[in-house]
């Protein structure tokens, strides 16, 4: 038994083509209902998609030190996430490969070994099987007995910037050219830091809805729904403004009109990888010379012109696909449990070599809009659960993502280029999705 | 006047209060239920006690300000998760008064089960969910004339860690 099986062909029993659930010609840009919520396309799902998908399992800041795991999953596959003795970032099966128990019960921790509860076989943090009890015993294994080599390491692990990534699939392309433009989300978001890295230091909000995960990963990059959806919390915005900790994140408006100005400006992309991407340039740089963080840009300034501080200090936000959002200061990762079940976790960082009060003024301002209790995440959390009642109404097959369609330009790389108030990061998942999710030549 | 009473008056004075309290809350009295509290009130309701404000996000953080915008909110606005708007019923047990506390308030300590339920068309996704929140509440009372006020309260959710869901109302 290898390290590395190629888990290839093993699983894709579902060789269903599930692409003509995206409508898409001309001006058309539909999805069927039967997306969202069949059991078939989910577990087809979690083969085509997160099983050959680059998926983001966690940071680097939570694991500094070699011995440090955390737990986290591919899809539905438990894994933990270690830095081993040498300092390697490894993505391993949370299953002994003995008779398949979790070895690992916590979030996180540092370990010398992985012990397994069952009948205490012992792994080092590569992996690597070091001890098998009561091995040579009368009734044990014999001499010849084909042990194997260890835990099931993810066949391929990247980091980019500290963001870790693994990919179940083998013949997978590199993370650089699955993340293509996303990094621009990445390198914008990271270079708000003097040195350009961040931390995990808080604990992360956590929320389970009964939906679908593709609606978080369509609703993160969603100007349009923002108006609606949040427009009480531009109520508190325009009584509270920044007095109750948000931190100069959110501009008040006092009319629809000034609001959608405030939101739709800058470009959006639905790339090729299927990432929903939104960069809103800070429009008026004058307006980096004021606020909580004008000292901050002032330093930036010597290091970026302009336009860049402009696009680091201004609002980006992505859905990198398949399960990893970039919002705010966070990071938001979503798990899928179920055709109408999603884990969401939302990761708060902080910005290494900044002030303390920065960061702290940043997590209040999270707070505020964020987390169970927050202005904003719990209204979209109920938005999902009632898409997934409005799509019992099986009568209505399609749901319509055409807006913007015709302001879409396609790039030299296969990414379209969209307007901030259409739909064109939403398509670019769906574009994707459509492309994954045919049937597998058997 | 409390030095003067026993230690189970005092519960009992503390006890009846929290009671009012949590009838207050389920009746859905919000502005009444705002006056129990200090201006310079801190509402908290943490993932990790443990850690400091500065490090770590909070499910609720609120000085007395934010705790009047979440009173306007609640009252003032309409958003998703509370249309419909959500039932609550506190069951509070356990009372227990920190001798050990230092400083002019009292420090006392509750169990409190909070029912939650958003009814509306029941038979929808997400609604018609009756969910029990287990709690374990710290109160700060001050004196305030013949009653009591309250300075800070905070409330760990047995599964404050965990996923949760709406947690919109006022717990």
């Amino acid at each position: 038994m290898k390290l590395v099986e190629t888990q290839r062909g093993r699983n894709d029993r579902h060789s269903k083509d599930f692409s003509w659930m995206v409508d898409a010609a001309g001006k058309r840009f539909r999805i069927h209902t039967d997306a969202y919520v069949e059991e078939d396309v989910y577990k087809a799902e979690l083969e085509r998609i997160f099983g050959r998908t680059w998926t983001y399992v966690g940071h680097e800041s939570e694991i500094p030190t070699p011995g440090e795991f955390i737990t986290s999953y591919i899809g539905d596959q438990p894994v933990i996430v270690v830095r081993d003795r040498e300092g390697t970032v490894r993505v391993l099966i949370n299953r002994c490969v003995h008779r398949g128990a979790a070895l690992c019960r916590e979030t996180r921790g540092k370990t010398r070994a992985f012990i397994c509860p069952y009948h205490g076989w012992s792994y080092d943090t590569s992996g690597k099987l070091v001890g098998i009890t009561d091995r040579g015993i009368a009734g044990g294994y014999d001499e010849d007995f084909d042990a194997p080599e260890g835990l099931y390491r993810v066949p391929q692990v990247d980091v980019y910037r500290g963001f870790i990534f693994a990919n179940l699939d083998p013949e997978a392309g590199p993370l650089l050219d699955h993340l293509g433009r996303a990094r621009d989300v990445i390198d914008l978001k990271l270079n708000m830091s003097p040195v350009g890295e961040i931390r995990l230091t808080s604990r992360p909000y956590s929320v389970r809805y009964k939906g679908n995960w593709k609606f978080q990963a369509e609703n993160i990059v969603d100007q349009y729904h923002f108006l609606f959806v949040h427009s009480p919390f531009s109520k508190l915005q325009t009584k509270f403004g920044d007095t109750t900790g948000d931190f100069g994140v959110h501009k008040p408006g006092k009319t629809h009109a000034e609001r959608r100005n405030t939101r739709y400006h800058g470009d959006t992309y639905g790339c090729e990888q299927g990432h929903g991407l939104s960069f809103q340039p800070e429009s008026d740089p004058d307006n980096l010379r004021h606020g909580h963080f004008a000292e901050h840009f002032a330093k930036l300034a010597e290091k970026y012109d302009e336009e860049t501080l402009c696009r680091i200090g201004g609002k980006c936000a992505g859905a990198i696909f398949p399960n990893l959002g970039l919002i705010h200061h966070q990071i938001r990762t979503w798990r899928p449990l179920g055709p109408e079940l999603t884990e969401v976790t939302v990761y708060p960082y902080e910005l290494v070599g900044i002030d303390d009060e920065l960061n702290a003024g940043m997590l209040r301002s999270q707070e505020r809009f964020y987390g169970p209790a927050g202005y904003g995440m719990p209204d979209d959390v109920d938005i999902f659960s009632q898409n997934t009642e409005g799509l019992r109404g099986r009568a209505v097959e399609w749901l319509i993502l055409e807006r913007g369609i015709g302001s879409d330009v396609e790039t030299e790389n296969g990414d379209f280029r969209g307007l901030p108030a259409s739909e064109a990061c939403q398509r670019g998942l769906w574009r994707k999705w459509a492309s994954a999710m045919k049937g597998v030549e058997q | 006047m409390m030095a003067t009473m026993s230690l189970s008056d005092v519960t009992a004075a503390v006890s009846a209060f929290l009671f009012h309290e949590a009838k207050l809350l389920d009746d859905a009295r919000i502005r009444d239920w705002h006056a129990l509290y200090t201006d310079d009130c801190h509402y908290w309701v943490p993932i990790d006690e443990t850690r400091p404000a500065t490090e770590c996000a909070a499910i609720i953080n609120d000085n007395g300000l934010a705790l009047e915008e979440r009173i306007y909110h609640l009252l003032e606005t309409t958003f998703a998760a509370q249309t419909p708007k959500s039932r609550t019923l506190h069951f509070i047990t356990n009372v227990y008064i920190d001798g050990s506390a230092d400083g002019d308030g009292i420090v006392v300590h509750s169990n409190q089960l909070i029912f939650e339920l958003r009814t509306g068309d029941y038979r929808q996704v997400g609604l018609g969910e009756l969910r029990p929140i287990p709690t374990s509440v710290t109160h700060e009372l001050v004196r305030a004339g013949e009653s009591f006020k309250i300075r800070s309260k905070t409330i760990r959710i047995i599964d404050r860690d965990m996923p949760q869901s709406n947690l919109t109302f006022l717990l």
